[in-house]
């Protein structure tokens, strides 16, 4: 079942100025219930202008928009869509705010007048979940936090929504290696746990291709390619022309294949390079000098 | 020679005394002119701040910072310094001065008295090195992340440093935008600047001659790139991580493919895989 429907979707920004720009270009696709849904384009490819729509941050200018079923160019629907739709931005500890973890957490469920009982249920439950226990961080101020901390605190805020798809968008950016592991866990976890649809952009090549179930390719405001990271990293000339590059696992592979060994199939992670290898040496399938 | 002297430094963002916390606990080291350094560590290990120390944006609480032979405790010296030492930051949003790339290059040697003429060689040798002599006259809020970042450095680049610092500059890139600055960096570095970048990307690591690890505040290693993925202690306690290739390496030689223990470039790499599958 399709729970983001876009169809026939441009947006075009300072429309009728000399600054005009096409930021999306009849773009349609559909992102399915459970669905690990990475989303990569180089930047000004119109990535973060295409997922703001997902919560209405941005109307549908032409085409459409529909999350869990609403449309989202009706005003009515808006509210719903938002509660459905959790949104993690870029650095998102820089929009933490409130005195004390457990009020930051608190602030979404909050708006949407939940029942106190409910609200300090939620955040509780968010804050266990992201691996900051609520006992020893909710009455910490949220700037006392290290930078992998804060940002797990800004993701528990939107989890404390309990939204039915969740939208990353460069989580993992700027933390350090360790930060990193702990995120990309979490979001794992958090699909199997809490929001099963994960949308998550991210310029790591690595990263998408061991995370996605599909990756959708943007260039230009327009889709490149949308198919399974297999499929995907497959085309190895446009991805490098897109400036995206590729996983270090498939780029190392594309060496190997250069230099006349035969692959059977596309690797896009390590592992999956290293039992092609594995094999190739025990004098399996696929090699030919 | 030596460009940047590190001695016995602590800094405190607290001023007074009962309160200090320490970002930096007493750290040294020397770097040489001409050499390519990585600083890493973990978020809150002190990177940051050790990258302000070193060209006077702060003063040490205690020890010494001697750039290019000027202590940056020194108010009257503290202009050869920031002439000598140029930093780029990790949002190029925010070190954009200008609307036009130009103007936003010639914001630095104009600030030193530098006569217009002089100025004018000056951007556009600055914008050829980054390789972006074509957005002279562009508006600089228009660029990508990668080029704004280049401009930046063709900032600094006008005010003729002898030490270049990034401070986390790709964190915010792209693929292709990370690649244009590093490439960037190395060619600088050819031609005599030193780099000191901080970073949490293990593959730009592999670039350097040199890396600084910092843990909690102290100097936990200081040594090749080679060294450093090699020494397991260290990288669990500065909770640094090994580049994608040393992890690949790892994971070949576990399942009895018997590839060398300390390879780091992708190519080297290669080349040895194929020696065993040819």
């Amino acid at each position: 079942m399709a729970v983001i429907e876009v169809k026939n979707l441009s947006y075009v920004y300072s429309k009728k100025t000399p600054y005009e720009k096409k930021a999306l270009d009849n773009v349609s696709f559909e992102i399915n219930e459970g669905e690990f849904f990475g989303i990569v384009g180089a930047t000004g490819s119109g990535k973060s202008t295409l997922i703001s729509h997902f919560n209405v941050l941005n109307k549908p200018q032409t085409g459409s928009v529909k999350v869990l079923g609403m449309d989202c160019s009706e005003k009515k629907n808006f509210l719903a869509v938002r509660f459905g739709v959790g949104m993690v931005f870029q650095y998102p500890e820089y929009q933490l705010f409130e005195d004390t973890v457990a009020k930051d957490v608190a602030f979404g469920p909050k708006n949407m007048k939940l029942p106190k009982e409910e609200i300090d249920r939620r955040v509780k439950e968010s804050l266990d979940l992201v691996g900051l226990p609520y006992e020893v961080y909710g009455e910490r101020s949220p700037f006392e936090l290290s930078g992998g901390e804060k940002r797990r605190a800004a993701i528990a805020g939107v989890i404390a929504m309990e939204p039915k798809i969740l939208v990353l968008d460069e989580v993992a950016a700027g933390l350090d290696p360790e930060g990193r592991d702990e995120i990309l866990k979490l979001i794992k976890r958090l699909q199997k746990e809490k929001c099963p649809t994960i949308v998550l952009i991210s310029h790591n090549m690595d990263d998408i291709a061991a995370l996605s179930d599909r990756i959708l390719v943007m260039a230009n405001g327009k889709i490149e390619l949308l198919d399974t990271p297999k499929e995907v990293f497959k085309n190895v000339k446009k991805m490098t022309d897109l400036g995206l590059g590729l996983p270090t696992a498939t780029g190392m592979q594309v060496e190997l294949a250069s230099r006349g060994v035969k692959f059977d199939d596309v690797c896009v992670t390590f592992d999956e390079l290293a039992s092609q290898i594995e094999k190739i040496k025990a004098g399996g399938n696929g090699y030919v000098s | 020679m030596s460009q940047e002297e590190v001695k016995n430094v602590k800094f405190s963002y607290s001023k007074k005394e009962e309160n200090a916390v320490y970002a930096l606990k007493g750290i040294s080291f020397v770097i040489e002119k001409g050499e390519f350094v990585s600083v890493v560590g973990r978020n809150g290990c002190g990177k940051s701040t050790l990258a302000k120390l070193l060209n006077g944006l702060f003063e040490p609480s205690s020890g010494k910072v001697t750039v290019c032979g000027y202590d940056t405790k020194n108010e009257d010296t503290i202009f050869e310094i920031r002439k000598r030492a140029g930093m780029v930051f990790q949002n190029p949003d925010n070190q954009m001065v200008a609307t036009i790339v130009e103007d936003d290059i010639a914001f630095g040697p104009e600030n030193l008295g530098v006569p217009p003429e002089e100025i004018e060689i000056r951007v556009a040798s600055a914008l050829d090195t980054v390789g972006m002599s074509e957005y002279r006259h562009a508006t600089a809020s228009k660029l990508s992340g990668g080029q704004k970042q280049r401009i930046a450095i063709a900032g600094v680049l006008s005010m003729e440093p002898e030490i270049l610092i990034f401070d986390e500059a790709t964190s915010m890139l792209d693929p292709k935008g990370r690649g244009e600055v590093m490439s960037v960096a190395k060619k600088l570095n050819a031609q005599g600047i030193t780099v000191i970048n901080i970073t949490h990307n293990m593959d730009e690591v592999v670039m350097g001659d040199r890396v600084l690890a910092l843990n909690d505040g102290q100097l936990v290693f200081d040594g090749t790139p080679k060294e450093l993925f090699k020494d397991v202690e260290i990288l669990k306690r500065a909770k640094l991580d090994l580049p994608p290739v040393a992890k690949f390496r790892n994971m070949l030689i576990e399942r009895g493919i018997k590839v060398s223990e300390d390879i780091l470039q992708s190519n080297e790499l290669v080349e040895e895989i194929w020696q065993l599958l040819k």
